[in-house]
């Protein structure tokens, strides 16, 4: 075998064929630098989408449960069924427990009889003694269906985050929502733990500051949209842009982009102390409507987003974007600002109700 | 024995790798693991290794009817279970299909020495990346199954190429063309996604496995 002069093409491997895995497995193993917590999320999510496409939204029936624990113990190991490439969609996933790695491709399986959430929970918590297991439960009893992510075990039963399954359109007021949760949950203050700063008392931003960002709002939009993928710095002809929502449809090899987010970081210093005039962050600001406008165009996205995260010793709340509101509108890319605070101090003075709902968790 | 600072420094990542191998077949459920699926799994941790721009330690090896089989990988798996960081249980010898006696036994991380050991390298980023490397391919492979993962090498680009027999060489060495056959399969992944798409090194080591998952499924 050897690479023929047909474009590339490696003989033996054709790219038609190359293309249809590609077409039935696009995103997997994007997610390998993520936590394994998230990647089981990600992976179920994936699963089950995989067998809705197979199957038909309405091709699950009962409810199943999937399990952050490769290897359980104290089952007898007839009851278990090994269940290998899980995500290809040919396994029904119903009534049944699926003991799962966080790459969520080789299972095992356990059925159970009589499914009920009661009788579930006991069995996981008391019987198995897998309360504290990550769990994803598959609820096909919902309208649409619905994930419930419990990432501390059904042992904590009230630890749960919900993500429907329809395949429902996502909007970019959704989309924007999520960075909010984010951005009062991880980076608002230095609490958040992102570690923004070099020295927050003297207003110095991190060199990595964007980074840090664009890896939380990575996190954060993973773990809301499980069976999206999170594309960062995509090149293009006009530059790299810096985050993009990608998402399987039902037909295999389809894809729709839902939004594209350039994210700014607007500075008073940088992070060896130099002071950043006005006319740069105007720059940036300018500079990111035009890039968001541009990816969204070129790459075919449904939305296009400018998130500044302003960094500045002044709160000035949307005030960035003055100046430049009627061009991003006219280039349909919706603008949100969201303040970093260098202080828990500085946060409730400049917005106490947002403060109260950072310091509660309440998004 | 005296050995050069660069095979020190084989033996140090290929030892790395056996740990991680096992690790990450512990995560996955699938320890412990024979010594056929080790040898697999070293296989294509090194075949796959450029598209991760990382080193191809076995660069050639004798291509047997019963799968890859590296004698430097079984040395150092030796080595490993004399310092007790690996666990070996169930040993037997017997003859394989090419008529060569082997050693058969299960491997497992003892993890009270292996986990703080693989701990300790991730804190360099030249092994951390190889740490994570491996475990994907073992995630990857996971994906196949024990029948799949028996087989997936006489489906390889590299190992499974009709052109080298049993008991020829098969090489993993870049050619005049670039990488060994089996990394530049992976690589073409690059070119036939959907245009602006640009997929990580991770991805296409999972593509690939994939692509070996379809032709065993449709083989069988």
């Amino acid at each position: 075998m050897m690479p023929d002069a047909n474009g590339g093409q490696i003989e033996g491997w054709p790219d038609g064929e190359l293309r249809a895995t590609v077409g039935a497995y696009l995103g997997v193993g994007a997610d390998a630098d993520l936590p394994d917590d998230l990647r089981f999320l990600i992976g179920v999510g994936r699963t089950v989408r995989a067998r809705q496409r197979e199957a038909g939204m309405e091709g699950e029936q009962t409810p199943s449960l999937f399990l952050l624990c490769a290897k359980p113990t104290g089952i007898p190991p007839a009851e278990l069924a090994k269940r290998p490439m899980l995500d290809n969609g040919q396994s029904e996933l119903g009534g049944s427990f699926w003991f799962v790695s966080p790459a969520v491709v080789n299972a095992q399986q356990l059925a159970v009889d009589n499914w009920s959430d009661e009788a579930i929970f006991s069995k996981v918590t008391e019987e198995l003694d897998l309360g504290s297991a990550p769990a994803v439960y598959f609820d096909t009893r919902t309208s649409p269906p619905s994930l419930r992510h419990y990432p501390n075990g059904l042992g904590t039963p009230d630890d749960v985050s919900i993500s429907r399954m329809g395949g429902e359109r996502l909007d970019i007021d959704r989309v924007l929502e999520i960075v909010n949760e984010a951005h009062l949950a991880h980076l608002a203050t230095p609490h958040g733990g992102a570690k923004l700063w070099k020295s927050a008392k003297k207003y110095w931003a991190s060199k990595e500051a964007e980074k840090k960002v664009q890896y939380t709002l990575r996190l954060a939009l993973h773990h809301e949209l499980p069976t999206a993928t999170i594309r960062l710095e995509q090149p293009g002809m006009v530059g790299r842009l810096d985050l993009e929502i990608e998402e399987p449809l039902f037909a295999e090899g389809t894809f729709v982009r839902h939004a594209i987010l350039e994210l700014k970081i607007l500075r008073s210093f940088g992070s060896s102390g130099r002071k950043v005039s006005d006319q740069e962050n105007r720059l940036a600001v300018k500079d990111g409507v035009s890039q968001a406008a541009s990816y969204k165009a070129i790459r075919g996205a449904k939305a296009a987003a400018l998130c500044c995260f302003d960094m500045r010793k002044t709160f000035t709340d949307q005030g960035c974007f003055r100046g430049f509101n009627a061009e991003a509108k006219r280039k349909e890319v919706r603008l949100r600002a969201w303040h970093i605070y260098a202080s828990a101090a500085e946060l409730r003075s400049a917005e106490p109700a947002k403060a109260v709902a950072a310091a509660l968790r309440i998004p | 024995m005296i050995v050069s600072d660069e095979e020190a420094a084989k033996i140090l990542r290929r030892q790395l790798r056996i740990m991680a191998i096992l690790a990450g077949a512990e995560s996955v459920g699938l320890s412990p693991v024979s010594s056929r699926q080790l040898h697999v799994f070293g296989y294509f941790t090194d075949a796959l290794a450029p598209v991760w721009g990382l080193r191809i330690l076995d660069v050639r090896l004798l291509k047997l009817q019963e799968g890859p089989t590296s004698s430097e990988l079984q040395h150092d798996v030796d080595r490993l279970v004399g310092r007790g960081v690996v666990a070996v249980s169930d040993v037997s010898h017997s003859v394989d299909s090419d008529g060569l006696w082997r050693l058969d036994a299960n491997y497992a991380l003892n993890s009270a020495f292996g986990a703080p050991i693989l701990d300790q390298a991730r804190l360099f980023n030249e092994f951390a990346d190889e740490i994570a490397y491996t475990r994907e391919v073992v995630y990857a492979l996971s994906g196949l199954g024990q029948a799949g993962l028996a087989h997936a090498p006489s489906f390889d680009a590299s190992y499974g190429d009709e052109l080298v027999d049993s008991g020829d060489m098969v090489n993993l060495e870049a050619g005049d063309r670039g990488d060994n056959l089996t990394a530049q399969v992976a690589d073409r992944f690059e070119e036939v996604v959907p245009p602006g798409i640009t997929i990580t090194d991770a991805e296409k080591v999972h593509l690939y496995i994939r692509e070996l998952y379809s032709r065993f499924h449709n083989d069988a």
